[in-house]
């Protein structure tokens, strides 16, 4: 009998180490699982799903542009309560498609983990690229969904929820603000090391990107002396401006996809409210451009009734395709800004000139010279305003600024003879989270 | 391996010579006799007797009777059998002969009845779960060629899903699953799970069939048992058996049928509805339209009249002349035959010291209904067990199934849309007429001027033209070795290696239709110069299917008995391989002599000829799969038995794959089970004259079952730069990854009481009841869209079942005349407890064929929209719209489910079988009926769109009674015909309450008048039997529905009734 037992458990043995790799075979040649490094490259090349995966609720809920009643009445239910400010939870893809992206993201991670490759620069850049686009997108969804980042103040809170594997039995509950600030930030700075220092395509993150994105990210969480560092870091990878003295501003589509500022391209998905011919430009915003300002001509369409439309993005098409990505002139823009406010003035000045060099007709430039502090970084904030619209930027600009007392802003919007007011303080600024996740996980709401 | 084989047929046949050979020797005494029950005279079968001194053995044939040889004066006669106590008595060369021997019943064991499992077999006393078993007298009750089609009706809690009766389904105690694939239960043949075509078994090579239904029953095959089990025993040689052979031929034949049983529109009124459809300008379009669609011959006249080309009398000449043409005599005496099934089979078997052996074979010819098509099958296997030592032996088997079908017919009643009734299909000189539902007969006459192929369609030419066959071969090779150790201990390693290989062709002469017609739609015309893009030639289309598995498992067993315990255990492993590859193929410009084709360019668009379909590629189907499944598996079970009294069951097994998850296949998360039984006829207290035998049973377990197309991996797909903003080659992710798939669950818990009463266990019988949930089933599940999914099959679905399985088996009568009556009854309740994701309830309508998980309900739920009559004004029909009559079809269709009439299940709740056998001297006769009970069926209904659309193919008689004048409202629910047709009108009325009625029916099947010859010992013959079958009957006896129709015959005409005749020989 002990015998048999042994030899039983011999047996068992045997069958049982070698098991893991019997059981390894795919179960149908037909099922391509992602297995090799290729397959890894092809997913990142995935452009609907990680390029033009952005939610543009925060510019549809920003002040650049209004909308007549009869064009609001044609929009989507979705598009319309996130124009009026008002609570929905059926905000469909502003919360689904980041996290699809990140899905393809954690499936590159996970995948390459798997890959043994004699290729190990090829591999970690992969994964930095996923590492990239996690955190991306992460980002897009603490913007929308949770409050901004304040020290201090908010760290606490609830943030997003943060998908760190493709498991879909894997549903996390939401992190605090925190937490998905210090996840995000880490991917981008595990990231930055195995980018890419320099990449044609511009549709793969590369170092520069990197460094942007963090740039980006810190201002919005107010840490300005971070925000310098990496913006100056991302400068001294790539800092060409386009001289609009120099392009076609007439034109129906003045700017190229992926044109020369362009540090990575990213869009956000075609949206009904802010196409040209329907999402009007903010009138005081338009008169905010001196008449010399190039942009006027290369930004904006006329309307019959007086009005402007939006064609200045950089996205390179006509419909109302924003581009979300990353450029220099924003890097510029955060560099001056976190200058001024560390009173450098004349690096910040500097930059704004830079800027404003290439935006203005070269015949009646004149640079800015100002060098009292508070008047410099009102200034630049209004460059600011003037020059990253319809990119889904304002909504952090407005979040993080209504943070400090002076630069509080209260948006009005006039319909139907009504007008919707959003305090500084509104909790609408943090928009309901999906209803499925909340079924379906007991993710908390927002109020 | 071939050595062994053809060394094993070797010593067969000089085993067999040998056994010829020692019968012919004389000068020794003959014993022979007769062996009876001593309690009720009836003969034994299977008495294994044995002369002590020669050592000489023999066993006791169907009719008790046997024969020995003496060789010595003086021996004593040992007779055994295992229900009855031994019997010695001595015998000499002056013993008188016939010698009658009585048997008295053993009081230790009434019931020989042995489960097989696939591991092991076990006596139905010490099992605890829930067994069905068709024993072979059973199983041989029936004829015919398939295995599945004779399981119907004997066995209980077994119900053949007919509801697509192109594939029907077996379900075993209810729905477990809700895939049409995954519902299937698992078929062991032997000893390991058969995936192969069950059609290519030969049914008389079964010995007996076990159904396995409970968890106790079910759990050692694990993650596969969900759906219960059939194992399937194939016939052996038992140790003593003495040389027999056995030959079996039957034919089975149905008459022509006829095609005037069908629900068919009257031809007068289909004639009147084309013209009416032509003065409504429905045909215009077609009239013009490139693609040059067929036009019904009516519409053909009228518009030769409009052109003035026919005359106003002509044509009433000719519509009326239509109207007493009918295509339905053509085609049944053309496309249809009587079906003759013909069927033999012999085996030999038999055993000697050392080596049982049986070698069998079976040879099936089927010449279907239909014309043109047949099926050939071919079986072969040997299967022989060698006594190496006392305790080694060697088990060597070779099983071979050659199949030919070939499907060269056109088409039957139906099958052809467009057809119009007045239709031919043979002229008066019974040559083949063209069909023009393809294509306008006009431009079919005269298109090309001659430079293209016929390009008329004649559906009796085709019969002639086409080579559509599949050929399958299967090869199965077992090997196996036992080693019987010390203390009930024993030691057992299986190996079997299976092939199959499944090649179907689809030559298109050609001449055919189908070659003529490509080569013409791709005929370049240029200037006058014919370019066939497509080769002439026949077209071959071609498909392989290759698959080969291989089972390894090792097996101790451990039976012993101390004192009053008794222990029986197994532990085991076992691993799976199965793979299976497919190619599909097409060659253009076949020669089938020469074997050469010519090569086409499926890479370029071809404009059609004179652009009937715009640009088209060549069809070119090659395509490749391939697909791997893996196990591995531990298993183990344990029986303890007191005092033959109690006993307590265990099983458990845990089964990793390949298909399952990682996260499934690490954790140790086996099935199991536990029963016990208890024998309380056998106590001391229980004092009951009249039950002869009462024991009740009880278990609780789990089993699997794996989903179809389920897999753990990531799923992506490549595209081309075209698809790309970037224009860069890019991949996608399909489907996610779902490393937590598992098998499906099914928790059951059975409890069971079997019984037998007064004398002579003249009732027996077994009462089951069962409850079952089956969750994690595999389903689409909506997911939370933080796992950057929407949707994906998940393990999310749970259904629970209920039921009640009851047998009974009464000896009416036990006299000369013998009256044995057998009662089969179950009931299976099931409905879905939850899925993920719900189907849309809002004007919920279903007609109960395919699956709808409504949480709550019956998966096969049927339900009808309100029926509100019809409009008197109009004879449109009604319904309701928030409480008020409407006939806002549309709206309707948004009605909540409260609002909708839900009837119940289409699949029967209650069904069963009721077979009375009545035995006189050699004659026996049988008569089977069917029940079914509780369930609902939608019948076929007048659609307007489609019968427009399709033409008589979609005729129903319902239209001749069609509202036409308000007061029909008052004795009909047929709509009034409105042009154009509204397809959400039709539906309405399909999906009404009117045409939904219950199921319930009891069916005269099938009889059988059997006479059986016994002959004495000392013949070659040992039994002949011959018999006459009738099945098929569709006699309804009685049923529920006042539509006047038989609820499992809705479609078609009405199927004829199969009569066989069949002749059985035992030497």
């Amino acid at each position: 009998m002990k015998f048999y037992t042994i030899k039983l458990h011999v047996m068992l043995i045997l069958l049982f180490s070698s098991c893991e790799k019997f059981l390894a075979e795919k179960s149908s040649a037909k099922i391509a699982s992602p297995a090799s490094i290729e397959d890894v490259e092809l997913l990142s090349k995935d452009y609907g799903k990680l390029n033009a995966a952005y939610p543009y609720a925060a510019e549809i809920a920003s002040d650049n542009f209004f909308v007549s009643d009869e064009h609001l009445n044609g929009a989507s239910e979705r598009e319309r309560q996130a124009y009026r400010w008002e609570p929905n939870d059926d905000v469909g893809p502003f919360w689904s498609s980041p996290y699809r992206a990140i899905f393809s993201a954690n499936i590159m991670i996970e995948t390459l983990d798997d890959i043994e490759t004699d290729d190990l620069q090829r591999k970690s850049n992969l994964y930095a690229q996923a590492l990239f686009w996690r955190a991306f997108y992460h980002y897009a969804l603490a913007n929308l969904f949770s409050k901004p980042y304040v020290s201090g103040k908010t760290e606490a809170d609830l943030g997003i929820p943060l998908k760190r594997t493709a498991d879909i039995n894997e549903i996390p509950q939401r992190a605090t603000i925190k937490e998905t600030y210090d996840f995000i930030v880490d991917d981008l700075k595990n990231a930055i090391p195995s980018l890419a220092l320099t990449d044609a395509n511009k549709y793969q993150p590369n170092k520069a990107s990197g460094y942007g994105l963090l740039a980006r990210i810190f201002l919005a969480m107010g840490k300005y002396d971070e925000a310098v560092l990496y913006a100056d870091s991302c400068l001294q990878l790539q800092s060409t401006l386009i001289d609009y003295n120099n392009i076609n501003r007439a034109q129906n589509i003045p700017f190229l996809a992926r044109n020369e500022e362009v540090i990575l391209d990213v869009q956000a998905s075609v949206s009904n409210l802010l196409n040209r011919a329907r999402g009007r430009v903010d009138t005081l915003l338009i008169k905010a451009y001196d008449k010399h300002d190039l942009r006027l001509e290369a930004f904006f369409t006329q309307n019959d009734d007086g009005t402007n439309g939006f064609k200045g993005h950089y996205s390179g098409a006509s419909a109302a395709i924003q581009f979300v990505g990353l450029a220099t002139n924003e890097m510029y823009l955060i560099r001056a800004e976190c200058n001024a406010r560390a009173g450098e003035i004349d690096k910040a000045l500097a930059d704004l000139n830079t800027l404003l060099k290439n935006r203005w007709d070269k015949n009646s430039f004149s640079e800015v010279t100002v060098r009292e502090q508070e008047t410099l970084l009102d200034i630049i904030l209004l460059e600011r305003r003037k020059e990253l619209l319809f990119r889904c930027l304002r909504w952090s600009d407005l979040r993080r600024l209504n943070q400090e007392d002076k630069f509080k802003t209260v948006l009005y919007r006039g319909l139907n003879d009504d007008m919707l007011v959003l305090e500084p303080e509104s909790i609408r600024y943090v928009f309901k989270i999906l209803r499925e996740s909340v079924l379906f996980s007991g993710i908390e709401q927002n109020p | 391996m071939a050595i062994k084989i053809l060394g094993n047929l070797l010593s067969i046949c000089i085993l067999l010579l040998s056994a010829v050979e020692s019968r012919a020797q004389t000068g020794i005494k003959r014993i022979w006799g007769e062996v009876i029950d001593g309690k009720t005279g009836k003969a034994i079968n299977g008495v294994n007797m044995g002369l002590v001194k020669s050592k000489t053995k023999s066993q006791s044939d169907g009719t008790g009777e046997f024969y020995l040889l003496l060789r010595y004066s003086t021996d004593t006669l040992v007779f055994s059998h295992i229900d009855y106590d031994e019997y010695k008595c001595p015998v000499n060369e002056a013993t008188e002969l016939p010698l009658l021997v009585k048997l008295h019943p053993s009081t230790k064991v009434i019931d020989e009845v042995v489960i097989e499992s696939g591991f092991q077999s076990i006596p139905k006393e010490r099992a605890t779960g829930s067994y069905a078993t068709i024993d072979s007298a059973l199983w041989n009750q029936r004829v015919g060629t398939s295995v599945l089609s004779r399981l119907d009706g004997l066995t209980n809690g077994l119900l053949t899903n007919n509801l697509n009766p192109d594939n029907p389904t077996i379900q075993i105690r209810g729905v477990s699953s809700l895939g049409n694939e995954s519902m299937k239960p698992l078929v062991i043949l032997d000893n390991f799970p058969y995936e192969g075509d069950l059609d290519a078994l030969n049914p008389n090579d079964i010995e007996t069939i076990s159904i396995l239904r409970d968890a106790a029953a079910a759990s050692i095959w694990g993650a596969r048992a969900g759906n219960g089990v059939i194992v399937i025993k194939s016939k052996t040689a038992k140790t003593g058996q003495r040389i027999a052979t056995n030959v079996l031929s039957n034919i089975t034949v149905a008459p022509r049928p006829n095609l005037f049983t069908a629900n068919h529109m009257r031809v007068s009124d289909y004639v009147d509805m084309e013209r009416m459809l032509y003065e409504n300008g429905y045909y215009s379009a077609r009239f013009t339209a490139l693609n040059r669609p067929s036009i019904p011959l009516v519409a053909e006249l009228m518009e030769k009249n409009r052109l003035g080309d026919l005359s106003d009398a002509d044509l009433e000449g000719r519509l009326q002349a239509l109207k007493q043409e009918d295509y339905r005599q053509d085609m049944q005496n053309h496309l249809y035959r009587a079906s003759r099934n013909q069927q033999y089979a012999v085996n030999i078997s038999g055993s000697t010291d050392r080596l049982n052996f049986i070698l069998s074979s079976g040879y099936d010819k089927n010449l279907e209904q239909l014309a043109g098509n047949s099926l050939q099958r071919f079986n072969l296997r040997s299967n022989n067990t060698l006594k190496i030592s006392d305790n080694i032996s060697m088990q060597l088997g070779l099983w071979m199934a050659f199949q030919n079908n070939t499907n060269n017919s056109p088409g039957g009643y139906g099958d052809f849309r467009g057809i119009s009734g007045y239709d031919r299909l043979v002229d008066p000189l019974g040559e083949p007429l063209p069909l023009e539902i393809y294509y306008r007969r006009l431009f079919t006459d005269t298109a090309g001027q001659g430079q293209l192929l016929d390009w008329k369609y004649r559906p009796l030419q085709e019969l002639a033209l086409s080579d559509n066959s599949v050929k399958s071969k299967d090869i199965m090779i077992n090997w196996g070795m036992d080693y019987d150790w010390k203390y009930g201990l024993r030691g057992s390693v299986k190996f079997q290696k299976q092939f199959g290989d499944r090649r179907s062709v689809n030559l298109h002469h050609s001449d055919s239709y189908y070659t003529r017609n490509l080569v013409n739609r791709f005929t370049q015309i240029n200037d006058g110069v014919v370019n066939n893009v497509i080769p002439l030639g026949a077209i071959n289309e071609s498909s392989q299917n290759a698959s080969s598995s291989y089972n390894i498992r090792a097996q101790i067993d451990f039976n012993q008995r101390f004192g009053k315990h008794e222990v029986n255990a197994i532990v085991g492993s076992e691993i799976r391989d199965l793979k299976n590859e497919s190619a599909t193929d097409v060659l253009y410009g076949y020669d089938q002599d020469k074997l050469t084709f010519t090569a086409i360019d499926a890479t370029t668009q071809y404009a059609s000829l004179y652009n009937l379909f715009g640009w088209n590629y060549i069809p070119f189907g090659v395509n490749l799969n391939r697909y791997v499944n893996r196990f591995i598996s531990a298993y183990g079970n344990a029986a303890y038995t007191y005092d033959d009294k109690y006993t307590v069951t265990g099983s458990m097994r845990k089964d990793a794959s390949n298909l399952f998850g990682v996260a499934t296949n690490q954790k140790w998360n086996p099935l199991w089970s536990v029963g016990g039984l208890w024998h309380l006829s056998k106590e001391g207290f229980f004092q009951l004259s009249t039950v002869q035998k009462l024991s009740v049973r009880a278990t609780y377990g789990y089993s699997g079952n794996i989903p179809s197309n389920a897999t753990a991996l990531t799923q992506i797909d490549y595209y081309t730069g075209a698809w790309s903003p970037v224009n860069e080659n890019f991949a996608t992710i399909a489907m996610g990854p779902n490393p937590s798939l598992r098998w499906e669950e099914v928790k059951t818990v059975n409890l069971g009481m079997d019984f037998s009463l007064f004398s002579n266990n003249r009732l027996q019988g077994s009462i089951e009841y069962y409850k079952k949930r089956s969750t994690d089933l595999f389903n689409s599940t909506k997911l939370d869209p933080i796992t950057g999914m929407s949707i994906q099959p998940k393990n999310s679905a749970s259904i629970d079942g209920k039921g009640w399985d009851i047998s009974l088996s009464a000896d009416i009568i036990q006299q000369e005349f013998n009256w044995n009556s057998l009662l089969l009854f179950s009931y299976a309740d099931f409905k879905v407890i939850k899925n993920l994701d719900p189907p849309s309830i809002e004007g919920l309508a279903t007609s109960g064929q395919i699956l709808f998980p409504l949480e709550g309900y019956n998966p096969y739920l049927i339900a009808s929209y309100r029926w509100a009559g019809l409009d008197p004004e109009n004879g449109n029909p009604r319904g309701y719209l928030e409480g008020e009559i409407s006939d806002d079809y549309r709206a309707m269709r948004s009605n909540a489910i409260e609002e909708q009439v839900l009837h119940g299940p289409s699949l029967p709740p209650f069904f069963g079988s009721w077979r009375n056998t009545f035995r006189w001297k050699n004659w026996s006769f049988l008569a089977g009926l069917n029940f079914k009970f509780g369930h609902y069926f939608r019948n076929q209904t007048l659609n307007y769109g489609t019968l427009f659309q399709y033409g008589e193919s979609n005729g129903n008689e319902e239209y001749a009674y069609r509202w036409k004048e308000p007061g029909d409202e008052l004795h009909t629910n047929v709509p009034s015909l409105v042009y154009p047709a509204n397809s959400f009108r039709d539906n309405f009325y399909r999906n009404a309450e009117i045409n939904v009625q219950k199921a319930d029916h009891i069916r005269l099947n099938e009889l059988r008048l059997q006479y059986q010859l016994r002959t004495k010992s000392t013949s070659t013959i040992q039994s002949l039997s011959c018999y006459v079958f009738v099945n098929n009957m569709n006699i309804l006896l009685w049923k529920a529905n006042t539509f006047d129709v038989d609820p499992e015959n809705l479609i078609g005409f009405r199927r004829p009734v199969n009569y066989s005749l069949g002749i059985q020989l035992s030497l």
